[in-house]
């Protein structure tokens, strides 16, 4: 069979996080999502959301869900890993809306990533000015901890990437769901920054919103990746899901609903290349699991 | 290849100016510039002229023609102006454009029978923009024949097969590219076109004219009878006047697909390389694409 299968050119470079003795693995593969019948298939990691102070601009639902933790991160992570076994933690610092003292900030990514055991994520606004103020800040705090730090924007990755790669960092860079300014990002962190350390985020939208673009984003960017054997975009793929999700008007009026839409439109990029999908619920996470893992 | 000069566009802010002010000096400036840069046709775009559409075009047409000898491209989506600046055209003119959309085979092809005119019959029609090579070929066959039964002959036809910017489509250049080949087997004496300049919109600004030759040439080798350009991009008219072999036998080694020894090239050549490389859909494109 060996003989008449044609290798693909390209694989995903591996992503380390986390430190020795903890650490984990996301991407590493050499063919297209779920082709298990052909070549290295990818790992996967399923994260959960957290924030870093209390969720306010969560749907209601789900700040009740998680009412005995939500005001405590270290207490959120650890029921996450060891109750909901997500494979890694997402902290969104919706902390620096208040524009508190960075260091402030950092302390508290640093007693999360202290408290668990999985790979940790910290992940801004999307300001560009105040996530360059603010994670340069953290990365330094958590010096050797192998975080993924983002995001980075075109704006501001100098900066940013600039603190990461001193620190021992890996790093979200987005772009607006345009595979060429995946690339250009890419292309700019790469006369600085070691691509293995890179997860692409081309955004995402939530089924029934715009999924579809998405979709065909991730899509060309992993078939140029692989097939293409296009050098630039070999990163793994970050789908930021559960913000998503749980913004929709089907996942606000209905708890059920949300969980639904989350699973779906998780599962639904993983099939066009995310290797790593954040989610906010829980039971999400499960399904996805039992679908894909 | 014959090439028609933009640069009299109304999206630019001092002919949009000169057109509102009746101006003639700038107008006429412009014209006889691009007339020295060694264009063909002078493009003359008003845009929809909704208001006095007759007199929008009609003036600049009077004024233009006071200076420069060199036919005129009429550029507008008005009929009524478009009408008015047939009228006037000493040359044959050439109709800037019609499309495969009913709106414009009823009221823009008429006119060209009208006036003995050129006309370009651009591959849209009321579903858009067609997807591939194909499809395009069948847009447009269907408008010839359309403009053929009102007695337009072939050599009066223009086709532009419309091409999208570099960023938005990079897979559809190659479908432009070989429509353009296929052109003289299914509508044989019928003409080529192409808004050059589009390919490279969005794109960093300093980097759009080496997208443009690379494309220009390209296009070219495919067979392309003229095109609409920047006459103020002095190196690609030195290209399509046949200067810089060199650079045009290395493209021409890209399209071909064969091997290139780029460690003795020059920077530039480099530059025009890499670029050929992104047209021609070997690599993917980037706004970064000639530092990789």
């Amino acid at each position: 069979m060996e003989k008449f299968m044609e290798k693909y050119p390209g694989e995903i470079r591996e992503l380390r996080l986390g430190t020795e003795g903890k650490s984990a693995v996301a991407g590493g593969q050499n063919t297209l999502p779920f082709h298990f019948f052909e070549g290295r298939p990818g790992q996967l990691k399923l994260a959960l959301e957290i924030t870093d102070s209390e969720p306010y601009d969560w749907t209601l639902s789900l700040q009740e869900f998680y009412a005995n933790v939500k005001s405590s991160p270290v207490d959120w992570a650890r029921k996450s890993v060891d109750e909901y076994g997500a494979e890694m933690i997402f902290l969104n610092l919706n902390s620096m809306e208040k524009d508190l003292p960075a260091g402030e900030i950092a302390a508290g990514v640093k007693r999360v990533a202290a408290a668990v055991d999985v790979p940790l994520a910290v992940f801004g606004l999307g300001e560009k000015e105040k996530d360059a103020a603010v994670l340069p800040v953290v990365a330094a705090a958590c010096s050797g901890r192998k975080l993924l730090l983002g995001p980075v924007l075109k704006e501001n990755y100098q900066e940013i990437a600039a603190a990461a790669l001193e620190h021992g960092h890996a790093v979200i860079a987005q772009s607006p769901m345009d595979i060429n300014l995946a690339k250009d990002l890419n292309i700019r962190l790469g006369k600085f920054f070691p691509l293995d350390r890179v997860v692409i985020d081309p955004l995402t939208c939530a089924a029934g919103y715009g999924l579809e673009y998405a979709f065909s984003t991730m899509e060309r960017i992993r078939l140029s990746a692989i097939a293409h054997d296009d050098k630039t975009l070999q990163s793994p793929i970050i789908a930021r899901v559960g913000k998503e999700a749980w913004k929709t008007k089907e996942a606000m009026q209905d708890t059920g609903k949300g969980i639904l839409w989350e699973a779906l439109t998780a599962i639904t990029l993983l099939l066009a290349g995310a290797d790593i999908v954040t989610l906010r619920h829980p039971d999400s996470l499960r399904r996805v699991r039992e679908m894909a893992c | 290849m014959i090439l028609i000069g933009e640069n009299i566009q109304i999206l630019s802010k001092a002919v949009s100016e000169a057109l509102a002010g009746r101006q003639a000096r700038p107008l006429q400036e412009l014209a006889g510039k691009q007339a020295e840069a060694g264009v063909h046709w002078i493009d003359l775009n008003i845009g929809p002229a909704r208001k006095n559409p007759a007199e929008t075009m009609s003036w600049p047409v009077n004024t233009i023609q006071e200076v420069v000898d060199l036919p005129l491209s009429l550029d507008t989506t008005n009929p009524v102006a478009m009408e008015a600046g047939l009228a006037l055209c000493r040359r044959k003119a050439l109709i800037n454009s019609a499309s495969g959309t009913k709106e414009s085979k009823e009221r823009m092809l008429p006119l060209a029978k009208k006036y003995n005119a050129n006309v370009i019959i651009s591959a849209l029609n009321d579903t858009g923009i067609p997807s591939d090579a194909a499809a395009r070929a069948e847009s447009i066959m269907e408008t010839i024949d359309y403009a053929n039964g009102l007695g337009i002959p072939n050599e009066d036809i223009w086709v532009d097969p419309i091409l999208m910017p570099v960023g938005v489509g990079q897979q559809d250049i190659l479908e432009v590219v070989e429509f353009v080949r296929m052109l003289p087997d299914i509508a044989p004496d019928v003409k080529s076109t192409i808004g050059l300049s589009n390919v490279s919109n969005g794109a960093p600004r300093h980097l759009r004219h080496i997208i443009n030759k690379v494309m220009m040439v390209v296009l070219e080798q495919a067979g392309l009878y003229s095109a609409i350009v920047d006459s103020f991009d002095r190196e690609l008219i030195e290209l399509n006047a046949g200067k810089k072999q060199d650079i045009i036998s290395l493209i021409q080694k890209v399209i071909n697909g064969e091997e290139i020894e780029i460690q003795t090239m020059s920077p530039v050549e480099k530059d025009y390389y890499k670029t050929a490389r992104v047209i021609m859909g070997y690599d993917l494109y980037s706004p970064s694409w000639l530092e990789l």
